[in-house]
C-alpha cells in the first residue's frame, strides 16, 4: 500500500531510444513518451513551427482489463512537461488529446487537473475543440506565460482552423 | 474553449486529419506495433527535447 505522501512522487522515466521514454508503475503498466516536431500543423507560422513539439503518451502494456487509477501517473506526466520547460524555455507543447474511443474530454480534464496540482503557474495554457465532420478533436498548447512569441503561438494555435473554419462556435456541422 | 468546425474536405480538414493518422502512427510506435521507417515515410520527425 503507498504512504499518501508517495502520491505525488513521479515515477523514473528512462531513454529507451533516441527519442522514446518510458515509465513503469507500481501496477506494472509501462508508459510511453515521445515528442515529435510540430511545424507542419502551422505551415503558415514558420517561427512558431520551429519551436513547438508535439508530445504523445501511450500506455504501452497492460495486464489488467483496466488501468488502475495512479495517482502517479499524473505526477509523472507534469514532471516530464515541466521538464520539458525548463530544458527548452523557448518551446511550445501542442497536446492532441485522444478521441479515438470517445474519452477525450476525460482525458483532458486528468490533463489538466495534473497541472492544476503541480502549479505551473508559468505555463499558458490555451484549448480549441475542432469538429470534423463526426470527429472531435481536442487539442492543447502550452507555453511560458513570459515566452516572446507568446502572442504569434496564440495566432498559431488560433489559426490552425481558421482557414477553412465555418460556423464557430457551433456544436454539430 | 473555444470551438471551430472544420469541412474535412477542405485543405485545414485534410491537415487536420493527417494529424490524426500521424498520432494514430506515433502510437503505434510507442507500442512497438508500428517502425520507425514508416513514420519517416510519413514525414514524421521525432526529437528529444530533454
Amino acid at each position: 500500500m503507498q504512504m499518501e505522501s508517495n502520491l505525488s512522487i513521479p515515477y523514473n522515466f528512462k531513454p529507451v531510444g533516441p527519442s522514446k521514454f518510458e515509465f513503469v508503475t507500481d501496477f506494472r503498466v509501462t508508459y510511453s513518451v515521445t515528442f515529435a516536431k510540430g511545424d507542419q500543423y502551422f505551415p503558415n507560422h514558420v517561427r512558431v513551427g520551429e519551436l513547438l513539439q508535439t508530445v504523445y503518451f501511450q500506455v504501452q502494456n497492460n495486464l489488467e482489463d483496466k488501468i488502475p487509477i495512479d495517482p502517479r501517473v499524473g505526477a509523472t506526466i507534469s514532471f516530464i512537461v515541466l521538464q520539458y520547460f525548463e530544458r527548452n524555455p523557448q518551446g511550445a507543447l501542442f497536446f492532441i488529446h485522444d478521441g479515438s474511443d470517445g474519452k477525450e474530454r476525460g482525458r483532458k480534464q486528468k490533463f489538466e487537473a495534473w497541472f492544476r496540482k503541480v502549479g505551473a503557474e508559468h505555463l499558458r495554457e490555451e484549448n480549441t475543440e475542432i469538429t470534423l465532420g463526426r470527429i472531435s478533436i481536442l487539442t492543447s498548447i502550452l507555453f511560458p506565460k513570459n515566452h516572446p512569441l507568446a502572442d504569434e503561438i496564440v495566432e498559431a494555435f488560433e489559426g490552425m482552423g481558421n482557414a477553412a473554419a465555418i460556423k464557430p462556435d457551433q456544436e454539430d456541422l | 474553449m473555444r470551438k471551430i468546425n472544420v469541412d474535412p474536405e477542405s485543405p485545414t480538414g485534410k491537415m487536420l486529419l493527417k494529424m490524426l493518422e500521424d498520432k494514430k502512427l506515433i502510437n503505434g510506435y510507442l507500442r512497438g506495433e508500428v517502425d520507425k521507417a514508416v513514420l519517416d515515410a510519413n514525414g514524421i520527425k521525432l526529437v528529444n527535447p530533454l
